[in-house]
């Protein structure tokens, strides 16, 4: 894949979790106003330990990677909408 | 220097850590009478409940942060505590009759065991505080959890005339976690590392608080100062976005940034490789190109972007319910993560 191809390919992926993270938690802003690097946990877009299973869910059914065998393997992917998409370009099959 | 840094940063990655923050503004005054000042002031929501704190901004007219707070109410009160300016330079900027706060003192405590150490100062429950929640443990001190190295993290407000003693028993009972007192150049490489905004260190680069991923922090349908600049840019579309970089030497700021087409951007933030992981800079660069996982080169070294933050933080895994410094080699952590221990 080439460096544009690879720039295309994780812009497309970071527009999807931003997408996917407001229609699957309900979140009241627009998909682009959720800051990339922003925390989603916490102080940052605010979500909380029971839209974290939600977004297990969403992440599951969306892209077809299981997160739920290890809370201690799924926690640095769980951060912001760019360790989502790290997850997703990782293990998406 | 160097190996001095790298130790008081290893502590607050693994033990904790006490500091006198030296560039923190605290402010009180009436809550209500403070809500209707600064609300139409700040660029951020503040719906707050009763204990509880929010990280606030207020913006200038072409939306670039100008001040950094915490805002929260406590017993009647609004406390204010800002980062980077003075107390007047607050009240002016905010138009606030708030009054600055010199009779009281700072001490924070950062680290994945500060909780443990507050609650052997205070009692057990304080411990389950949560963030951004505040509490009174005695007459006249309000402890804030907040923190910005990305480790639990408390800011404890204590009377001038106390706070040599709290200080004092603080350190002792610290001692037992293998504790340390931190100067602020180690606060601030974590807050780097943890992609915490700074506003003397990201705030000097004329860049606004869309293009520094702060969007969390405003209230777009808001009418204060600033925000209808940020909606213009929304609606023209991003210019430029920060972006994390590790790179393979040292960089500083103001390094050009380039990919293939050319020059993309610049260094605004820099900071120095302490574990031998790579230098890691934080760059204002084209929106277009502002990706993780891409190469750049960055002055005359490689680099690549990154998603931030740059590092795990040891307090993702700690659970004050479950856990305790004594037994931290139990707790679970991914492959390649340890804990760090002091240099023998």
């Amino acid at each position: 894949m080439t460096d544009e191809e690879q720039l295309s390919h994780r812009a497309a992926t970071v527009e999807r979790i931003q997408r996917m993270l407001v229609e699957h938690l309900y979140l009241e802003v627009e998909p682009r106003d959720l800051d990339p690097d922003a925390p989603l946990f916490g102080s940052g877009h605010g979500l909380d330990s029971i839209d974290a299973v939600e977004l297990v869910v969403a992440i599951e059914n969306q892209f077809g990677v299981r997160l739920q065998e290890s809370r201690v393997l799924s926690v640095p992917y769980l951060r912001t909408v760019n360790t989502l998409a790290d997850l997703v370009l990782e293990k998406a099959p | 220097m160097r190996d001095a840094l790298r130790d008081e940063v290893a502590a607050v990655r693994r033990s904790v850590v006490l500091s006198r923050p030296d560039a923190l503004a605290v402010l009180r005054t009436d809550a209500d009478d403070g809500l209707r000042t600064l609300g139409p002031r700040l660029a951020t929501n503040l719906d707050l409940r009763e204990a509880q704190f929010r990280q606030a901004l207020a913006l200038d007219d072409a939306g670039r942060p100008l001040v950094d707070l915490l805002v929260g109410t406590f017993r009647g009160a609004l406390h204010v505590l800002a980062d980077a300016v003075d107390a007047a330079t607050v009240s002016d900027a905010l138009g606030a009759g708030a009054e600055a706060r010199d009779d009281v003192a700072v001490i924070g405590l950062d680290g994945p065991f500060a909780w443990e150490l507050l609650g052997a100062w205070d009692t057990p429950t304080a411990i389950g505080l949560p963030y951004l929640s505040a509490y009174s443990p005695r007459d006249g001190t309000l402890v804030v959890r907040s923190g910005r190295t990305g480790e639990y993290g408390y800011l404890l407000l204590v009377p001038r005339t106390e706070v040599e003693d709290v200080w004092a028993d603080l350190s002792r009972r610290a001692a037992a976690l293998d504790g340390r007192v931190v100067g602020s150049e180690a606060l601030r490489h974590c807050s780097l590392e943890n992609w915490v905004f700074d506003l003397r260190r990201d705030g000097v680069h004329g860049l606004d608080a869309l293009e520094l991923q702060l969007t969390w922090r405003l209230d777009l349908n808001k009418d204060a100062v600033g925000l209808g600049a940020i909606r213009a840019h929304r609606t023209a579309g991003l210019r430029r976005r920060i972006l994390a970089l590790d790179a393979d030497g040292p960089v500083g700021v103001g390094d050009p940034v380039r990919d293939r087409s050319g020059v993309v951007g610049a260094v605004i933030a820099a900071a120095p490789d302490l574990e031998g992981l790579g230098h890691r800079a934080v760059a204002a660069v084209d929106a277009r190109t502002a990706h993780a996982g891409l190469p750049f080169e960055v002055g005359d070294h490689r680099a690549r972007s990154r998603s931030a933050p740059f590092v795990l933080n040891r307090s993702l895994f700690v659970n004050p319910q479950r856990h305790a410094w004594v037994t931290r080699h139990e707790i679970e952590v991914p492959p390649g993560v340890s804990w760090p221990d002091p240099t023998p």
